[in-house]
């Protein structure tokens, strides 16, 4: 059987493909050097995961139309201090955004 | 040492000579019906290059045309033959299973990028009205913060509704002609589609041609095309299968 793989765009897939492997170490990173940052890593993943899904649901309920101008607020200043602690949190431990995943194997990435 | 490269839907001694990794000889250990294909080799082989995966990868493709093949994993390897029949002892419920939904089919693979960054600004420049309308009201910190966050909300959540309307229009045109289909969506911001097809062998001219028709008439997408491939992403194994005799 006579195997092809045709694209008309090779830069643009090995581009797309490199993103991919270098966006997801494939383990955490725990050895006696810089078994802090491993860990602060993994835990802000979650926190980052939580800020997210409370992110999303706050917009669900200001697009409801369902709350007062004082919730509305509200909720501003917690997301926005959420998203500041998150900023500093990620440059004391010298993380990057695309640190803040985990690869879940046949399930995908977390985010 | 074992090493081992797949799985066939025959259990009689190969037919012609086959390299494997290390120029080793390719055989069969029968197994029931069915047989594991495999090199003994003199030593571990240690490391991972491109040059063994290839090999192992050719040792696999030069069988497809002949068996139904269900490939292994790179670098599986067992100390003995006894070893490497424990695998079938193990697995040989889910190997016939696998070869009654495999047989004579192969997979193709579709990956589609489309420009992610100018579909979100399109949908920006859609939205701008409406989001003027349904702005919040108030000018503090905290609700511009939320301004924008809200807007970058419906643009992503209008991305997100683009992307499934595209994919769907895509896959319509392969899914009739696939026994079975694995797409993965938007695996970045402009890796549209990933997507696995299991074709039977005789309707792989027909898969080819949609996808050549189907590449000429949407212009405006990036494809890359791959296959005919052993069924690496349509193998189904129990978690903890019965041992049998």
């Amino acid at each position: 059987m006579n195997k092809q793989i045709t694209t008309d765009s090779p830069e643009a897939f090995m581009e797309e493909l490199e993103k991919l492997q270098n966006a997801l170490p494939s383990r955490i990173e725990a050895n006696p050097e810089n078994v802090e940052r491993g860990l602060a890593k993994l835990v802000l993943t979650l926190v980052e995961l939580i800020r997210k899904l409370l992110e999303k649901q706050a917009m669900r309920r200001v697009t409801g139309g369902s709350l007062t101008d004082e919730e509305i607020e509200r909720i501003g200043q917690t997301l926005m201090k959420l998203e500041d602690k998150m900023k500093e949190l990620k440059i004391v431990f010298g993380l990057e955004d695309e640190d803040l995943n985990i690869n879940l194997g046949p399930l995908g990435d977390l985010m | 040492m074992i090493y081992c490269y797949c799985i066939i839907d025959s259990n009689r001694p190969l037919v012609g000579k086959i390299a494997g990794l290390e120029e080793a000889p390719v055989y069969n250990i029968p197994y029931h019906e069915m047989g594991l294909i495999v090199s003994s080799l003199k030593e571990e082989i240690k490391g991972i290059t491109e040059d063994r995966v290839l090999i192992h990868e050719r040792v696999v493709e030069s069988l497809m045309g002949n068996y139904t093949v269900l490939p292994i994993r790179f670098h599986t390897v067992f100390q003995n033959r006894e070893g490497a029949l424990s695998l079938m002892r193990k697995y040989c419920s889910d190997f016939k299973n696998n070869f009654l939904r495999l047989r004579n089919k192969v997979e193709y693979g579709i990956r589609v990028i489309w420009s992610g960054d100018l579909v979100k600004e399109g949908i920006a420049r859609k939205l701008e009205e409406e989001t003027e309308q349904l702005s919040i009201p108030g000018n503090t910190p905290a609700k511009n913060f939320l301004k924008d966050k809200l807007k970058e909300y419906r643009i992503n959540t209008k991305f997100k509704e683009e992307a499934e309307e595209n994919i769907a229009l895509i896959d319509n045109h392969f899914q009739n002609l696939a026994a079975e289909k694995k797409l993965e969506k938007l695996k970045s911001n402009d890796l549209l589609l990933s997507a696995c097809y299991l074709v039977e062998k005789n309707r792989q001219s027909q898969f080819k041609k949609t996808f050549e028709k189907f590449k000429n008439t949407h212009t405006q997408l990036k494809y890359l095309f791959s296959g005919p491939w052993p069924p690496y992403n349509f193998i189904e194994l129990t978690p903890d299968p019965i041992h049998r005799d």
